[in-house]
């Protein structure tokens, strides 16, 4: 890592082809003319208070669960997905950080400037649209 | 200070600190009818109430862009399912001010996001170009200005109103490379 700086935190066992889904608020999709299937803001991907939060694929399919169960309880949400690879690729890292409720729980690290954030806006892919 | 435009009048950062108590903790009651009121029952607020105003060109944006803001500051707390803070009504209420300081004939409404901690995003895409706006609170503002088409990239921070001079500048960039006509 060049510049001194720490090196992102990331897990080498997971591996490039999962996916990581985030949970996506529909305050986060502009609708209009212009998108009628709706563009997913940048603030999606937006630290909070340190790291993004995500949910691994393997650790859902694990439990014979799907991105379909990431909305119990949260009617109306949306989830999209994004390759472990492609966050590596933005110089971003996973690690795993499973928590009672969501045990299949991981962090995404590193920094999100405006321009990183509007790539994995970009890149995101729609697996349940708001409202669907 | 910025310079006061004709128009319609609009609501001061002091008017919406002086109004927050009204504000409940929990549900909003925040509302555009409610501000109007308040700022009528209050002759002493009218100079600041006047500091700011929009043309009556926009009237319909503003009105659309005080219903959004008054959804975002009813949001409750984790609103984004990972925790996110409430939206500040001052931060809300300051990026429409925002967006009076910047509008034009032809600058379109800009979409209103909340973002986790607690801030309020104006955003415009068009023609591959982003403008995005993220307002914190009273003064700060963080901003975003991207061509796809040049690549050429804009991160820049104003930490004051007195910086806000830069905002125009920019949207007037935003217009001309993203509405032909312009």
């Amino acid at each position: 890592m060049a510049g001194g700086q720490s090196p992102v935190p990331d897990d080498p066992s997971i591996p490039d082809d999962s996916l990581a889904y985030r949970r996506i608020t529909p305050h986060w999709v502009h609708v209009d003319e212009l998108n009628p299937a709706g563009r997913l803001s940048s603030r999606a991907f937006q630290d909070h208070p340190d790291a993004v939060s995500v949910a691994l694929r393997i650790e859902l399919v694990a439990r014979n669960l799907g991105p379909a169960d990431l909305l119990s309880g949260w009617d109306g949400y949306g989830v999209v997905s994004l390759p472990v690879a492609f966050l590596r690729e933005c110089g971003l890292g996973v690690v795993r950080d499973p928590t009672s409720g969501e045990p299949w729980h991981a962090l995404v690290w590193g920094n999100k400037s405006p321009g990183t954030r509007k790539k994995l806006a970009r890149a995101a892919t729609w697996i349940i649209r708001p409202g669907d | 200070m910025q310079a006061v435009r004709p128009g319609r009048s609009f609501l001061s950062d002091e008017d919406v600190l002086a109004w927050r108590p009204a504000i409940p903790e929990s549900g909003a009651a925040l509302s555009w009818n409610l501000l109007r009121a308040t700022a009528e029952m209050q002759p002493s607020q009218r100079e600041l109430v006047e500091a700011i105003s929009i043309p009556e060109f926009a009237d319909d944006n503003l009105h659309a862009l005080v219903d959004r803001v008054q959804e975002l500051v009813s949001l409750r707390a984790d609103w984004d399912s990972y925790g996110a803070d409430r939206v500040k009504p001052e931060a809300a209420l300051h990026a429409i001010k925002v967006y009076s300081l910047l509008v034009t004939e032809d600058l379109p409404r800009p979409h209103l996001v909340p973002t986790v901690n607690g801030g309020v995003q104006l955003e415009w895409h068009l023609q591959g170009v982003d403008f995005e706006i993220e307002v914190l609170g009273r003064g700060r503002l963080d901003i975003f200005f991207e061509d796809d088409a040049s690549g050429e990239t804009i991160e820049e921070s104003l930490l004051s109103v007195r910086e806000y001079d830069r905002l125009e500048v920019l949207a007037k960039e935003f217009a001309r490379r993203a509405i032909p006509a312009s």
